[in-house]
Order: structure tokens, then C-alpha cells, then sequence
């Protein structure tokens, strides 16, 4: 079944490659078909999870390390996968209109950019997982550079060179670890390097451990490398940025739960202030970034921004509530960031521009639109019942139990929530409601194929808002190995508070 | 006991109003006119109406149970845990309901009045476009607030708690073509976002405190919260202190969501956004900002009333807010023009009335004044609703006077609710506010110095009350018709559908004081001598139906743990409570008495323009606002705009810039190296590679 689900995405891009690209109706429907599909693969894979053996592939050159090809669903890589899948087909249907006669190379590309997702994910090796984690790039720009408005090319560029540059350097630290320790095998490396066996040096242990976090930064991204992420957002086509910002950016924090905190638990632990203090910087001032805003689109990726470094802020406190937030707040602000993007598609596609100040009173014309973005609205602002309320609380509540003494900064943190309302409000209010600003009549107020795009992301956002133990259940055991509790804590738990037991059954029986 | 009950039903019912009526909005929403307001008006009206007899059954149930024991101290109460919602690194939220004495009071009055409120919304909001609309968010409303009342854990209650937040947007911002409405709306949510924050920040904190070495099986739900505070203040009362590092946690946590509370109940410093949720249409105002969702926070307080005891810090402060929030918000309602806004500040003020008394631990007290008040003050605001609605959405008492021959079933409502909310005797508020002053009064065992100063502000707080509220009756009801006859044509009273819920609700606001009543009139029967007719129990019916789930300083052993102790008033105390009653009658007599005397023949042309909101009074209302624009609004959009402009825009895109720059330099320097020919550069950068894995690989040997 991983096998199926590894190649499927692929597969689909060949059968769109084959088929006819005049019709551009049957395309779009043969992708969506396709899609799904993969989706229901990607379900299959998370209920069976499991792993395939890994087939040795070949030896890297001038290392002992073979390269060996083998597939895992864990809990943390499943949901992440289903993530991908089930948004893969809102990429396609979000902006179909925008690419108009070119809908077979578009679902090519997303197919193959989806694929390489998956398959970043997936993978056992950490070569692999490089090669799939720069394969991205190639469908990405393809897609920028195709559809892309007319800010294409630099945002484009911007993009590429910033995110290359990002993984050079973890090119060489996965070089420099499968020459040392001789495997590339993502679990066995971790052994042998919080073992002591790898034979890599404490200061080139660093100087790796930097070199990941780094590139997983950039991609994330993380204040101050962000700058290449608000143009690409703007300027790339409504179904890449629903990629980008629901998936990709996710593939950094996976990067981060997969291979920076199991290899590198100390340098983890001895930097995770300062990372928790460069992430937690980034919530607040994304969100101040966002009210500055007035395009839609730039508006939503500065509060991506926001969110995510709220994840990283999470993961690097390494408290086992905040790792399970981590990953289910990455959930649940997949779904919000990509029923948002495709609403704010359409818009720009009926209005030929994005400005909040220019548009109004949609209400009227677009009330069902109206409704389901203001549900996606509360999605995105953590309005309990969400998704990402969930995640946002045990993201706070994980960092306010493992730094007690430091809840003001929990609470600095927090004022995230209240500007993520400042700016989804101020945006909802201003396109929606109030005065009619522009000429809204040509506009056509069909829009099916966005709504079956929205309507699953919104049910989605809704279910594990509600019922997250799934998610919660299935990511408990990662996120315990990797959570860490400092000595100073457990120095802590041991003063115990002292509650006569009689007492309590008196009380209990009095009530 | 715990015992199972189907209590997912009461939510479900609004929940389900609010899908239909929704999706009938929604799906009429192309086409001019909406769906039949009869039918949507009925779904509305029904669904609240069954979560009532839900409720009624549920309490009937309960009690039943209760008498059956025959046992004192056998307290049932039902639950239901749905699922689990999450779990994770040792907190585990499940969703779950309780149903105990005080959720049942409360849901009593919140479905029982909610359901007079939607019917007489069918009234006010006949013909608006977006009735059904309208009739879903109430209906959502309902839904949250059950929510929030009857949630058994915290997070639960959130959820309500966020959502009547939500719903409070939703209904404001209702006639959202004028950008006024949505600004109020904003700022509400806002405003009530703010409070979540330490809502939140509370929760984390309280946990914190709760599994730092005590024993495990402690559950994070309101019961094993008042269990596990309750152990403690024993502890503390018997010799084993509370760890100070435990007291402290305590009081931080209690801070946080006594602030958390000030946002949901308006009191300072986050009572801003009240007066502007005017903009919302009135059964809105009536219902959210009356009867309800302002009440959020006296009783979330009274829920973990357990464990704000513990905190004598938090209740002093709670106690100081209450009472100066009741005094601010008196003194601006003594200035508004605004029928509603009146209102508005005199819920804010009388919400600071049950903090005190929350602060000194009279719950109860509290909780009965919640009770007297959401009747009273909902009969004002739908009174308030009738008279805008006759007059064609005219709100200012400028514009109006000499109604009550007009509207005389009406103004016999707003007249009884007034005898009510002034503390007038026998009315609803007396019984319950001269009970928070009596308790204020004899507040502090030894030492009464601060009890008797806080008595004297609140009296003061109470005759302004009473001076804004006779303000308003004359101005609205007497003196001389100031109404523009020519716009609004002849003054009709309202139809059946909107007079019958204020009637039903004025009887209420005349007879809910009966729920609680011996230290009023026992200590007067005693004094007559009449002591026949004393039936104890019957006349303190609230405060005994309540003592189950209110901390209430006795605890099973008959240990008394803290100050906040309340042994019942002993009749020796008779004289004393018998003059406090009078001080307080006499005080808001004086202040109906001075308003008579200056506004007694209404308002002359004069004084009509001259007495415009603007100058002191203005200033002094709008404070709180001048402030918060002043220290937090404009420097955030200040930051926000500068970081973008300065740090974003300049120094990172001209670093990136600068990169791209010196890149293309150098690549022009080498350009005579490649020629253009891609094979060279190919080949160099191929070179480049394996250059750098070369030192990687050999460097390291």
C-alpha cells in the first residue's frame, strides 16, 4: 500500500501527461478523479501505517553507506501525508479557472510536486529525503512560472535561489554524516549519533545540527529568513500557494520532528531557547506584519508566518502536549490556510486584484462564499471547535507547563491570538460586509467548484476540532520520545503538595 | 452522586434551530424575499423553548432524587462524557457535561428568558430581510451559552465561552451594510479575545499548579478542581498550610480568569466594549448583553468558587473592581442620551454589584442578583426595544416622553422593572441588592473598616442607579412629548407577540425576588410580630437549592476553612438589617427623588440642544477608550506598520537585494571566464561540487 501511495501521485502525473490537453473540462476531471484516488491510498497508508523493508539501493560514492529505499507511515508522517493527499484535489479545484487551457500541465505538475511531497515524507533515508525535499522546487517554480501573475519572475527566483541556498548546506551535512557514521538510514543514524558512535566529532555535530535547522528555517520559514515567502504566495497561482503554505511550509517543521530533534537531542536542548526566542519573535511580529498588510494574499502568508513559527515554537520546547500540538495545529492550519486560499483565488480572479480596501459588501452578492469564509475565518483564529484551536492550545499549554517561570512570555506569545484576530476580522469585515466599494455586478456568483474544494477542508477543520484524538493518539508516542523534561522540572514535581486523602472523600460525598 | 443523563440533548436543540435555520438563510439567500417568518420563528422559539422543559425535567429529576434520599448531604448531580477530545502529554480534556445545582439555575433563567427573548424577536424583527438569519445567530447563541454553562471541564466551557464571544460579533455586526455596526462588533470580539487570552493563560496555570506533585487521578474537570482546592483550604484550616509556591500558583491562576471575566462581564478595565454592542438590534442587547452572556464571568467564578477562596488577593481585588466598575458605569449612564446606551452602563454597573458580592464570597448573593437582575433588566431592554420600535428605530430620550398613555402596557413592564432595578422595596433588586449591601456590611469579622467603606460606595453606586433609572422612565415616559410626530406619525403600542414576553418577563421581575427573601421579611414579621407565616426554608429557596455546588465555607466536618465564612444572619442582627434596609431604600429614594425634581417636565427645546453629548460628559464616558486607542491601538498599528515598512521592506529587502546584487557583480566579472557557453560553466560548477564534497570527505581524515 506505501508502495502505491509512493508511486501513485506520479503515475497520475504520467496518465495527465497522456491524455488529451484540448479538453480542458475532461482534464480537470480525470485529475480530480486522480486525486482522489490518492487520497483514499493516503487513507489506506494511515489506518495500516506500517513500514516496507528497506531495499538496499546503491552505495553513495566514496562512503560505507548504502542508500537504501524503504517507505514508513508513523503517526507523525500519516497525518502529514494525509494532509498532502486531501489537499491536493483543493489545488486542483482552487484554481482551475486560473489556468484556464493549460489545466493538463498544470495537474501535472501538481501531481508531481504532491509526489514528491508524499514521498519526502515517506522515505527512510536521508538521502532520499534530500532529493525529494529539492524536487519540490522543480514543479513549484514550474507552476510560478507559468501561472504566476505578473511579479512572477522575481518572486520566482527569489524563491528558488533562497530555498537552494537554505538546503546547500544540508546537503553537505548529510554528506559529511554518511561518510562518518556510514549509513543514511534516518532511525539508524539517530542511534548512533545520540549513542556517541557515529564518529562525528561534538563541534561538527553542531556545525550539522546547524546546517539542518537552517535549511528546515527557510523553508518553515522562520523570522528573518521569510522574505522569500510573501512574494511566492502572491504571485503564484491559487492551487501552488495551497501547496506551498498547507504542505511544504510543513515539510520543514516535519524536517525538524524527524531529523533534528532525534539526532540531535543535546545541541536540541542547549539551543532550544534561543530557537524558542528567534521562533517566538516571529509569532508576534508576523502578526503585526499581517495587520500591515492590504493585499489578501500577502495578508495570509504573513499570518502563516505567525502560525508556524508558533509550531516551531512549540517543538523546540519539547514538551510532549506542545510536540502533539505541533502537529496538529500543522493540520489544522493546512485546512484553514487552504479554504482561505482558494476563497481569496476566486476573488482575484472575479476582481483582477487582491486589496482588502478595494473590495465590499460581497456578502450580498456571495452569501454562501460569505459563510464559509467566515467559518474558515474561525479556522484560521483558533475558535475552539477548530482544528487549530486544539493545536494552538497545546502548542501554549506544552510551553506554559515546561517553563512555568515564564509565563509572561507565554503570554507575549499569546497576543498572537488576539492580533490573528485583529487581522482575520479587519479582512472578513472589509470584503464582506460593510459599504459596497467596487462595481460588483459582472461578477459571477458560480462558484461550485470552490465550494466542493472549501467544504471538505471546513469538515475536516471541524471533525478533529472536535474529536482530536485521533491525531493526538496516534502522534503520542513520538511526541513522548522526543519530549524532554529538564531536571529543574522534575526537581519540581517532586515537592509535593500535600491533600489529606480523608478529606477528599468527605468533600467527595458531601457534593 | 454522579449519575448519567442524556444532558447533550439540551444543547442539541439550539444547535439543531440554528443548522435549519441557517441553511433556510442560506439557501433563500439569491431571492428577495426570505423564508416564511412564521416558520422560522417557530423553529427558533421551539428549540429554546424544549432545551426549557429539558432543563425543567433534568432539575425535576434532580430534585426528585435529592428528596428521595432523604439524606442532607446527598447531593446528585448528572453527567455525560461524549468522547475524548484530546489527550496529550498528561492533560486529557474530555467532553463532557455536568449538570448540578448551579448549571441547572442557571440554564433555568438563560433558556427560560431566552425563549421570551426569541419570541419577542419574531416581533422586533419582523420584515428585516435577514430574519432567518438573525433567528440562527440567537439560536447559536443559545447553543453556546448552554455550552458554556454546562460544560464540565474548562475547556468546554471555552468552547461556549469563545462562542457566545462569537455569537455577540455575529449579532452586533448584524446590519453590517454600515461599517459603525462592524467596527462595535470588532471591537467586541476583540475586546472578549483579550480576556480569552488569560483565559487560557488561567487554565495553564491552574493545571500547572494542580499536577506539580499532587497525587495522581486528580481529574481536570470543575469536580476534581473544587475537590482538589476544597482538600486544600481543609488542609490549610487544620494545620497543614497550602505549599506557598502552591497559594501562589493559585492566586496568579484565579487572577487570570477573574480577567478573563472582567472582558465576558464588562468590568474595568475591559468594559469598553458593552456601551458600542449597542449597535446590534435590541433583543440582542436584551438577551447577550442583559440577561446572559454577561453573567459568563460571575459564573465562572462561582463555578471554581472552591478554589477563588483559596485566594484572598484575587477576591480583595474582585471585590475593588466590582465596586468601582459599578461606580464608573453609574456615573456614565447619569450622562447618556442613548435609551439603550443607559442601559448598557447600567448593566456594566450592575455586574460590578455581583462582584462584590462574588468578591466576598457570597456566592449566592451573587448568583441570586444574576437571577433578579436578568429578569428585570431584560424587561428593560425589550421595553426599551417596544418604545425604538414604535418610534421607528428612534433612540435618543431627547426625542421622546410622554409614552405612557400610548404604551401603557409597556410602561406598566418598565415600571415595575424600574421599581426593581432602583431598589425600591419589595421590588426584585431590593431583595437581592440589599443583600449584597448587607453582606458588604458585615464583610471582615473583626476588622469591618473595609467591608463598611466598600457598603458606603456601593450605596452611593445604588442611589445613582436609582437617579439614571428615574432619568430614564421620566424622560421616556413622562414630561413633555418631545417626539417628531411628523417622521415617526402616531405612537402605537407594540403587538402581541413583542408585549406578551415583556409583560411575562415585568411579572417575573416582580416576583423573583421571592426566591430569597427571610432577611428582608422575616426580620420585618419579627418586628411586627407575625410568626405564623415564617416558613424558613421556602423563603431562601435559591440560596439552599445552591449550597451543593457553591462553596460556601462550611465544609462536611463543620469546619469552617476561611474568612469568607457566612453563617445565616442571625435574627439578632434583626435592628441592624432592618435600618441597613432602610439606609438603602432611603438612599434610592433620594436619587428617584432628585431626578424627579430635575427632570420631572422633561426636557425644553433649550436644554434639548445644549445638553448634547460632548464636553465632560463625553470625556468622562469615553475615557477607558481614549486610553486604550492611546497606549495599545495606535502604537500596535504603529509597530505593525513600521516593522513592515522599516524592517521588512528596507533592511531585509535591501539585504536580499544586496545579495542579489553583489551576485550578479561578481557573476559580470566572470563572465569573460565563461563566454556565455554553458558547457564551461556547466563543467566549473560540476568542479565546484566536487571540490566541496573533496574537503569534506578528505579534510576530515
Amino acid at each position: 500500500m506505501l508502495y502505491a501511495l509512493s508511486l501513485s501521485p506520479f503515475v497520475a502525473a504520467l496518465l495527465m501527461a497522456l491524455s488529451s490537453g484540448r479538453d480542458t473540462r475532461a482534464a480537470l476531471r480525470l485529475s480530480f478523479v486522480l486525486s482522489v484516488v490518492i487520497a483514499a491510498f493516503g487513507i489506506c497508508a494511515l489506518v495500516q501505517g506500517g513500514s516496507t523493508p528497506v531495499h538496499a539501493w546503491f552505495q553513495l560514492w566514496g562512503t560505507d553507506a548504502t542508500i537504501g529505499f524503504g517507505l514508513r507511515a508513523d503517526g507523525l508522517s500519516a497525518w502529514l501525508i494525509q494532509l498532502v493527499t486531501l489537499l491536493t484535489p483543493v489545488a486542483l479545484l482552487g484554481s482551475h479557472r486560473q489556468v484556464s487551457q493549460r489545466m493538463r500541465e498544470y495537474a501535472v505538475a501538481i501531481f508531481v510536486l504532491s509526489g514528491a511531497m508524499i514521498n519526502c515524507l515517506l522515505v527512510t533515508d536521508i538521502v532520499l529525503f534530500y532529493v525529494f525535499f529539492e524536487a519540490m522546487l522543480v514543479p513549484t517554480l514550474i507552476l510560478v512560472a507559468m501561472f504566476g501573475d505578473e511579479q512572477r519572475k522575481v518572486a520566482g527566483l527569489q524563491f528558488f535561489l533562497y530555498t537552494m541556498f537554505g538546503s546547500i548546506f544540508m546537503l553537505v551535512a548529510i554528506w559529511y554524516l554518511a561518510v562518518h557514521a556510514g549509513t543514511t538510514d534516518l532511525s539508524v543514524l539517530a542511534a548512533l549519533l545520540n549513542e556517541g558512535e557515529s564518529g562525528v566529532g561534538d563541534n561538527a555535530r553542531w556545525w550539522c545540527f546547524l546546517a539542518f535547522v537552517f535549511a528546515f528555517s527557510v523553508k518553515v520559514p522562520l523570522m528573518p529568513l521569510h522574505s522569500w515567502q510573501a512574494p511566492i504566495y502572491a504571485s503564484a497561482p491559487t492551487g501552488a500557494v495551497i501547496l506551498l503554505s498547507g504542505a511544504m511550509a510543513k515539510i520543514g517543521a516535519y524536517g525538524f520532528l524527524r531529523i533534528v530533534l532525534p539526532m540531535f537531542p543535546d545541541e536540541t536542548i542547549a539551543s532550544a531557547p534561543c530557537m524558542m526566542i528567534i521562533s517566538g519573535i516571529g509569532v508576534v511580529v508576523g502578526a503585526l506584519l499581517a495587520i500591515a498588510q492590504t493585499d489578501l494574499k500577502r495578508m495570509l502568508a504573513f499570518s502563516s508566518l505567525s502560525h508556524l513559527s508558533l509550531v516551531i515554537v512549540g517543538i523546540f520546547s519539547l514538551h510532549s502536549a506542545a510536540l502533539t500540538g505541533a502537529v496538529i495545529q500543522m493540520m489544522g492550519h493546512g485546512f484553514a490556510i487552504a479554504a482561505l486560499f482558494v476563497m481569496v483565488g476566486w476573488l482575484e480572479r472575479q476582481f483582477g486584484h487582491r486589496q482588502i480596501d478595494r473590495l465590499g459588501a460581497l456578502a450580498q452578492k456571495v452569501p454562501v462564499m460569505a459563510v464559509l469564509f467566515v467559518m474558515a475565518m474561525l479556522s484560521a483564529v483558533a475558535m475552539p471547535g477548530t482544528a487549530s484551536f486544539v493545536g494552538e492550545f497545546l502548542l501554549l499549554f506544552g510551553i506554559a507547563q515546561q517553563f512555568p517561570g515564564h509565563l509572561l512570555l507565554v503570554a507575549i506569545i499569546g497576543t498572537s491570538v488576539i492580533l490573528g484576530a485583529v487581522y482575520m476580522l479587519r479582512a472578513t469585515q472589509k470584503v464582506f460586509y460593510g459599504p459596497a466599494k467596487d462595481d460588483f455586478s459582472h461578477i459571477q456568483a458560480w462558484y461550485k467548484s470552490e465550494a466542493i474544494a472549501v467544504v471538505p477542508m471546513l469538515l475536516c477543520s471541524f471533525y478533529f476540532g472536535l474529536y482530536a484524538t485521533p491525531i493526538s493518539s496516534s502522534v503520542a508516542e513520538m511526541a513522548k520520545e522526543l519530549s524532554y523534561k529538564s531536571s529543574e522540572a522534575d526537581a519540581e514535581a517532586e515537592v509535593e503538595i500535600k491533600s489529606p486523602k480523608v478529606s477528599q472523600i468527605q468533600q467527595g460525598e458531601q457534593r | 452522586m454522579q449519575y448519567n443523563a442524556y444532558l447533550f440533548l439540551i444543547p442539541l436543540f439550539p444547535l439543531l434551530g440554528a443548522i435549519i435555520n441557517g441553511a433556510l438563510a442560506l439557501s433563500t439567500s439569491q431571492f428577495q424575499k426570505g423564508p416564511s417568518e412564521k416558520l422560522v420563528g417557530t423553529i427558533a422559539v421551539l428549540s429554546v423553548a424544549m432545551s426549557f422543559g429539558l432543563v425543567l425535567y433534568f432539575a425535576g429529576t434532580m430534585d426528585a432524587l435529592f428528596k428521595d434520599s432523604g439524606h442532607q448531604l446527598f447531593n446528585p448531580y448528572y453527567t455525560q462524557t461524549l468522547w475524548t477530545w484530546f489527550s496529550a502529554g498528561g492533560i486529557d480534556v474530555n467532553f463532557s457535561f455536568l449538570f448540578d445545582r448551579l448549571s441547572s439555575m442557571m440554564l433555568m433563567f438563560i433558556t427560560g428568558i431566552g425563549s421570551l427573548i426569541h419570541l419577542y424577536s419574531i416581533g422586533y424583527m419582523k420584515g428585516d430581510r435577514g430574519f432567518a438569519r438573525f433567528m440562527a445567530y440567537m439560536n447559536l447563541f443559545m447553543f453556546s451559552m448552554i455550552m458554556l454553562v454546562l460544560g464540565g471541564n474548562l475547556l468546554v466551557t471555552f468552547l461556549g465561552w469563545e462562542g457566545v464571544g462569537l455569537c455577540s460579533y455575529l449579532l452586533i455586526g448584524f446590519w453590517h451594510h454600515d461599517h459603525l455596526n462592524n467596527d462595535a462588533a470588532r471591537k467586541a470580539f476583540i475586546t472578549n479575545r483579550v480576556g480569552d487570552l488569560g483565559f487560557l493563560l488561567g487554565t495553564f496555570v491552574l493545571f500547572y499548579a494542580m499536577y506539580t506533585g499532587a497525587e495522581a487521578g486528580v481529574q481536570f474537570d470543575f469536580h476534581g478542581i473544587s475537590q482538589w482546592a476544597s482538600a486544600l483550604g481543609l488542609g490549610g484550616a487544620t494545620g497543614t498550610p497550602i505549599p506557598e509556591q502552591t497559594s501562589d500558583l493559585i492566586c496568579l491562576a484565579t487572577f487570570l480568569l477573574f480577567f478573563a471575566c472582567t472582558a465576558k462581564s464588562a468590568q474595568i478595565p475591559l468594559l469598553t466594549w458593552l456601551p458600542d454592542a449597542m449597535a446590534g438590534p435590541t433583543p440582542v442587547s436584551a438577551l447577550i448583553h442583559a440577561a446572559t452572556m454577561v453573567t459568563a464571568g460571575v459564573f465562572l467564578v462561582c463555578r471554581m468558587s472552591d478554589l477563588f477562596v483559596l485566594s484572598p488577593t484575587t477576591m480583595t481585588i474582585i471585590t475593588i473592581v466590582g465596586i468601582l466598575t459599578a461606580l464608573y458605569a453609574a456615573i456614565c449612564a447619569v450622562f447618556q442620551w442613548d435609551i439603550k446606551k443607559v442601559l448598557a452602563y447600567s448593566t456594566v454597573s450592575q455586574l460590578g454589584f455581583m462582584f462584590m458580592a462574588v468578591g466576598i464570597g457570597a456566592f449566592d448573593v451573587a448568583l441570586f442578583h444574576v437571577f433578579t437582575h436578568a429578569f428585570f433588566k431584560a424587561t428593560l431592554f425589550l421595553g426599551a426595544g417596544s418604545i425604538i420600535h414604535s418610534l421607528h428605530h428612534e433612540q435618543d430620550m431627547r426625542n421622546m416622553g410622554r409614552l405612557q398613555k400610548k404604551m401603557p402596557v409597556t410602561y406598566a413592564a418598565m415600571f415595575i422593572a424600574w421599581w426593581a432595578i432602583c431598589g425600591l422595596p419589595l421590588g426584585a433588586g431590593f431583595m437581592s441588592k440589599d443583600l449584597i449591601l448587607e453582606r458588604l456590611f458585615f464583610f471582615g469579622g473583626d476588622s469591618q473598616t473595609f467591608g463598611i467603606v466598600m457598603w458606603a460606595l456601593a450605596i452611593i453606586a445604588a442611589s445613582l442607579t436609582a437617579f439614571y433609572m428615574t432619568r430614564l422612565l421620566i424622560l421616556t415616559f413622562y414630561g413633555n412629548d418631545r417626539v417628531d410626530h411628523e417622521h415617526v406619525g402616531p405612537v402605537k403600542e407594540a403587538p402581541l407577540v413583542m408585549s406578551l414576553p415583556v409583560v411575562i418577563l415585568g411579572c417575573g421581575s416582580l416576583f423573583a425576588g421571592l426566591a430569597w427573601c427571610d432577611s428582608v421579611l422575616i426580620p420585618l414579621m419579627k418586628l411586627t410580630g407575625e410568626t405564623k407565616l415564617v416558613d424558613f426554608e421556602g423563603m431562601r429557596w435559591l440560596t439552599v437549592y445552591l449550597q451543593p455546588s457553591l462553596y460556601n465555607g462550611v465544609l462536611a466536618s463543620g469546619e469552617t476553612t476561611t474568612a469568607y465564612a457566612f453563617t445565616d444572619n442571625p435574627l439578632s442582627h434583626a435592628i441592624s438589617i432592618v435600618i441597613l434596609g432602610f439606609v438603602g431604600v432611603l438612599f434610592a429614594g433620594l436619587g428617584c427623588l432628585l431626578a424627579w425634581f430635575k427632570f420631572r417636565h422633561g426636557l425644553d427645546g433649550d436644554q434639548r440642544k445644549l445638553e448634547d453629548i460632548k464636553g465632560f460628559g463625553k470625556q468622562w464616558t469615553f475615557v477607558f477608550d481614549n486610553i486604550y486607542e492611546l497606549i495599545i491601538c495606535r502604537p500596535v498599528i504603529f509597530c505593525s506598520k513600521a516593522i513592515y515598512k522599516f524592517f521588512d521592506q528596507l533592511v531585509l529587502g535591501n539585504i536580499i537585494k544586496g545579495i542579489g546584487v553583489s551576485v550578479q557583480y561578481i557573476g559580470d566579472g566572470c563572465r569573460g571566464l565563461q563566454r556565455g557557453h554553458v558547457r564551461i560553466s556547466m563543467a566549473i560548477s560540476l568542479i565546484g561540487i566536487l571540490v566541496l564534497f573533496a574537503l569534506v570527505i578528505f579534510g576530515s581524515y
